[in-house]
């Protein structure tokens, strides 16, 4: 029957639609007659809403009705009332509703997660199966397409916005953070599931005090037992080229295993590739002292600030090993080691120009260098995570055996440079977090030795004052240990974190020089450093205060030193407005260099460099003071900033450098109270053109730096001038065509005691243009072209690279087709400069290359 | 590109003051949770990426917002909790954990006014906007099916140059939804564009009769634009994301790398909800 009437309802629809509509208008109240508003009002034919409104806040509604059916049903509905059900004619009329208070029983509901993910407590499961298509190779390409999962460009790993705490194979944290190894190396195919826990906390004790947010990502093997892994190579021409990347792992319930083989000879710089994606334990670094350094060097080539696959003549061999035990539980060990090959060579010509008051001294220099270098490291680490404690403990050792070798022609003939500069470092790291009452408290220790044994010989063919070889031995040792407690404290109106420790470090020197006449140092210093840092925020307001003031008792030993030295630090921010905003800090560092720099007889630093000291310290205490103001106003797309920095350092040295005709530089440094102050001013500002699609941004940098040194006998005040101005424009055509270009102008200037010195300019024009071909398949051409100019002299270099990336689905091969340095420009010619020096540097480049690659899994 | 975006508005978020007021509006009678999916760049069917939005329903009022935005306030609070109890180390480690978002606005309804308030960040800067809702022109299909568990009827709407496909429930009598979509005579359980670029599916639904109060949250230095100025500030901030992160004096190196990276954020960054 209802049936029928809608069909004649639409009959008339169709018939009559110029038929003017019924108006049912009316208020709904509740029983003590006030208004609801936001109830829905509907009429019903059959079963089917044909119209409806929503009250008011007055309680009135109106609903327009299609004259079809004669007769419609009223239902009104408000949330906390019990629905209201009326017959009614199918007419302009005002009706009454009255509803009546009653709890309404909400249906709540949770989906469960539909497959293929599964839920568990705070556990996600991902099927891989599910999530794989052709064109998915490698472990990291599902993960992008895991709901809640983003991977960013470099491999870093996101869940939820946030990145993952850690990444396990099985469980196991094999990898420590350079998951990238596995990631792009584990085949789709191996990889059962992809577990997402979220809420992580990998240390138990801080389990139920310190809610974690951030998730881990676990990978479920395919096999309890797997062996898997992915292979790469690449070839090209000129000259012969090759790029190959071999990873093997295996898996099973209790160990772990990942391998690594990597060789190339196209400027690939491997390392890379075992980045660590961490930020956890940046106070205690211990790999920044674990650095080699060299004390001794073959005269070098500074290269160009470019790409190393344009600077950089390789051949290089990395196999990398990792291997994970469980022992118990809450207990594991692990080993990562790798052992690095490489063989890298240098060309160039320097011209050196030594900016003396009156004097001209120029050297000119053809140099060939070799680079061989033999670096083994490992690590093993036991890690026991149990609920009532965290332990940590990690021992490193570091063997580098290189040698150099450097062939100079100079107007005088020919010099052969040999370097042998091995490093040997053993460290240990150690970590415990107990609880002692309510209090967490940590405590941290690091210890390391470092060993740096180097010898520099060289050899003159040619002979003036009858030396025709000079040999300079060096060791420099050095034991370090520092222990520290931290927790914090709070007061009503700071809180402070608290730490305090114990520093203690012992350097020893022992060098030999064997020219005609022989010079010898040897040498110890002990270091002792008590010291408590005390940090301190507060906020007030636009203001926010925070307070840095470490405090420390040195004792330098034999007889050295002994004083308390604050390093206090301040910073105040004031936010005026949401666009604009102040920033003003002032801090202090305090430096003591290496028993290294404090030989008391020369050591030939290099063939034509000496040095030596008569300090038996040299500190360095710095003060800086900045202030900047910062403004951003989006709506118009308008941004800028102006900054100012003051930075005096002050040193209790003062450098006497005696160049002669021939370039030999002599550098002592003599007891004097000494500043170096620097001032940079830096510009910014930024505009969005709409409607053109167009950013264009300004950038200017103004440097003024003076520093006093007394050259061949003369008291100077060198000033250095540096202004560098920066214009760039971005435009969009289209989602298919982006294009950017950038113009640097650098103008810089050296003066001594007031006298110009040397001036020179250069301009850098950078193109780069990016195109999408078809879906998954990107051109990219690129130019650069700079501009140097000094004196009269100008010099010009350009760039050109073109390139093509694609990924072909149904073979699972990404392949990329890279033509670099199409006008085979082989050097690149550019000035640097330091306080009483130009180098002009003719630097040879990577000729024009070709190179195809492919990748697949193993 | 996104990693130096993501990474250095991190570092403003730990900078910014994030001294914020709330206001208490209205009590929450109902929690509905969603799971928002966008697709972001319209070439590419694996760019959809999934985000929780909450709803929360008021008597007079409602605020939709994303779980993750929620979830950082908040965690801002647990942080300096934290910090005060164990230390800058955990700190450390806490502060960079703060859960992401593509989504920093919060958008409030308010039923008897017919107003709608956004609240959005920008770069570094905080906005209110403030509109009459938009009236969505919603057609009524006579097709029903089932949907978390409530029967639901189809309904079809355009908004903002796309078309879209509503699934509400006359049981839970409510005249709202996720995003801006409201105006049906029931809840929307789902809602998404025909070419399925852009969908809200309810996972979720509580009740909370008021237990918990619905806040409007601002923070110290927001600043009142026009919807209009708000519009182009938005289209301004996708087409020029590192503007509002070069203006607090931090320099990108105009490489080449650096270029590609941005060329390729922006080519897939290309769909939004509304054009």
């Amino acid at each position: 029957m209802i049936k029928f009437y809608s069909l004649i309802g639409l009959l008339f629809c169709f018939i009559l639609p110029v038929k003017s509509q019924h108006i049912i208008h009316g208020h709904i109240v509740d029983t003590a007659g006030k208004a609801i508003s936001g109830s829905s009002v509907w009429v019903e034919s059959g079963k089917n809403m044909v119209a409806y409104a929503i009250s008011k806040s007055d309680g009135s509604f109106k609903i327009s009705v299609d004259p079809g059916p004669d007769s419609l049903i009223l239902v009104a509905k408000a949330l906390n009332y019990k629905p209201y059900r009326q017959a009614i004619f199918n007419q302009t009329q005002q009706v009454s509703i009255t509803l009546q208070s009653q709890v309404t029983q909400l249906k709540e509901v949770e989906i469960k997660s539909r497959n293929p993910i599964r839920r568990n407590g705070d556990t996600l499961f991902y099927s891989t199966n599910d999530f794989t298509t052709g064109k998915d190779r490698v472990i990291t390409d599902v993960l992008k397409k895991l709901p809640g999962v983003t991977v960013e460009a470099d491999g870093r790993i996101l869940y939820q916005g946030e990145a993952i705490q850690k990444f396990y194979i099985e469980g196991m944290d094999l990898l420590s953070n350079q998951y990238n190894l596995a990631t792009n190396n584990l085949p789709a195919k191996s990889v059962k599931e992809i577990q997402v826990i979220e809420r992580h906390q990998p240390i138990r004790i801080l389990d139920s005090l310190i809610r974690s947010e951030r998730a881990s990502i676990n990978l479920k093997l395919t096999n309890k037992i797997a062996k898997t892994g992915s292979f790469q190579a690449g070839v090209g021409i000129f000259p012969f080229l090759w790029d190959l990347n071999i990873t093997p792992m295996a898996f099973t319930s209790k160990q772990q295993f990942v391998a690594s083989y990597q060789t190339n000879n196209i400027g690939k710089d491997v390392s890379l590739d075992l980045k660590i994606f961490s930020i956890e334990d940046l106070q205690d670094n211990l790999n920044q002292y674990t650095q080699k350094v060299d004390l001794l060097a073959i005269q070098g080539l500074s290269p160009p600030a470019f790409d190393s696959k344009r600077i950089l003549f390789n051949k290089t061999h990395l196999l990398s090993l990792n291997y994970l035990r469980k022992l118990n539980k809450y207990t594991n060990i692990k080993i990562n080691s790798s052992y690095l090959n490489n063989h890298i060579q240098q060309k160039g010509l320097t011209d050196t120009y030594f900016i003396t008051e009156g004097d001209s001294i120029h050297v000119y220099e053809n140099k060939y260098n070799q680079q061989f270098i033999q670096e083994v490291k490992g690590s093993i680490s036991l890690t026991q995570n149990a609920p009532n404690q965290y332990l940590e403990n990690t021992l490193s050792t570091k063997i580098v055996n290189e040698k150099q070798e450097g062939i100079i022609e100079n107007n005088n003939g020919k010099i052969n440079q040999k370097l042998n500069n091995p490093f040997y470092s053993i460290s240990n790291k150690f970590k415990l977090i107990k609880p002692i009452g309510k209090q967490l408290f940590g405590f941290h220790s690091s210890t390391f030795f470092n060993k740096t044994p180097q010898i520099l010989s060289i050899n003159y063919p040619y002979s003036k004052d009858s030396i025709l070889f000079k040999r300079q031995n060096i060791l420099f040792q050095q034991f370090h240990t520092n222990n520290y407690i931290n927790f914090t404290k709070k007061t009503t109106f700071f809180v402070l974190f608290q730490t305090i420790g114990f520093l203690y470090e012992s350097q020893q020197l022992n060098s030999s020089l064997n020219t005609s006449l022989s010079y010898s140092n040897n040498q110890f210093q002990k270091w002792y450093k008590y010291y408590s840092i005390t940090e301190g925020s507060h906020e007030f307001n636009q203001f926010k205060f925070s307070i840095n003031l470490p405090v420390s008792f040195w004792k330098i030993n034999p007889h050295i030193l002994q004083r308390i030295i604050t390093e206090p630090s301040v910073s105040v921010k004031y936010q005026l407005s949401s666009i604009i905003n102040f920033k003003i800090s002032y801090r202090t560092t305090n430096l003591f260099s290496n028993l290294s720099d404090l030989n008391i007889q020369p050591v030939l630093k290099d063939y034509r460099t000496s040095q030596f000291t008569e300090l038996n310290y040299r500190q360095y205490y710095t003060h800086s003071f900045n202030a900047g103001i910062y403004y951003s106003e989006p709506i118009h797309s308008v941004f800028g900033n102006l900054t100012y920095s003051l930075t005096n350092q002050f040193s209790n040295a003062l450098l006497l450098t005696t160049i002669t005709s021939n370039g030999d530089m002599l550098v002592q440094s003599i007891k004097n109270d000494n500043r170096t102050p620097t001032h940079l001013l830096n510009g910014y500002f930024s505009k969005y053109f709409l409607k053109l699609k167009t950013t264009i941004r300004l950038s200017s940098i103004a440097q003024v730096n003076q520093t006093n040194q007394e050259i061949n006998g003369i008291y100077s005040k060198v000033i250095n001038y540096n202004l560098s101005n920066n214009f760039n424009l971005e435009k969009s055509f289209s989602n298919r065509l982006i294009i950017n270009y950038s113009f640097d102008m650098i103008h810089q200037k050296t003066t001594i005691n007031r006298l110009n010195s040397g001036l020179f300019n250069s301009k850098n024009h950078h193109f780069d243009s990016m195109i999408t071909v078809y879906k998954k398949h990107y051109l990219t051409f690129s130019g650069e072209v700079y501009t140097l100019k000094y004196a009269s002299t100008l010099n010009s270099n350009h760039f050109f690279d073109l390139g093509y990336r694609g990924f072909y689905t149904k073979r699972k091969i990404e392949i990329e087709c890279k033509w670099q340095n199409l006008t085979d420009t082989n050097t690149y010619t550019y000035l640097s400069s330091s306080n009483y020096t130009y180098i002009l540097t003719r630097y040879q480049l990577r000729p024009s290359q070709l190179l195809i690659s492919f990748r697949m899994s193993l | 590109m996104k990693k130096v975006i993501s990474l250095l508005c991190f570092v403003f978020i730990t900078f910014c003051a994030y001294s914020q007021s709330s206001t208490v509006i209205d009590s929450i009678q109902v929690r509905c949770r969603y799971v928002f999916t966008y697709q972001q760049d319209s070439t590419d069917i694996d760019s959809k990426k999934s985000e929780d939005m909450i709803l929360d329903i008021g008597k007079h009022s409602s605020v939709f917002y994303s779980l993750n935005l929620y979830k950082a306030d908040s965690m801002w609070v647990i942080i300096k909790k934290e910090r005060e109890k164990h230390g800058p180390e955990y700190a450390m480690g806490l502060t960079s954990s703060l859960p992401r978002t593509n989504f920093e606005y919060r958008l409030y309804k308010n039923y008897p006014e017919n107003k709608l308030t956004t609240t959005d960040k920008l770069g570094i800067n905080q906005f209110i906007s403030e509109e009459s809702s938009p009236v969505f022109t919603w057609k009524i299909l006579p097709i029903q099916k089932e949907l978390a568990g409530y029967s639901c009827q189809k309904a079809t709407t355009s908004f903002a140059g796309r078309n879209y496909e509503a699934w509400f429930t006359t049981d839970l009598a409510i005249a709202d939804g996720p995003y801006k979509f409201t105006g049906l005579p029931g809840l929307i359980i789902s809602i998404a564009d025909t070419q399925n670029y852009f969908s809200f599916e309810l996972v979720e639904l509580k009740k909370q009769n008021g237990v918990g109060s619905l806040v409007f949250i601002k923070n110290k230095n927001c600043q009142t634009i026009s919807q209009k100025a708000y519009t182009q500030a938005l289209k301004s901030n996708r087409e020029n994301p590192v503007g509002t992160i070069e203006a607090q004096g931090i320099s990108f190196e105009k490489t080449s790398e650096f270029n590609k990276m941005l060329v390729e954020y922006k080519k897939t960054n290309n769909n939004y909800i509304e054009k």
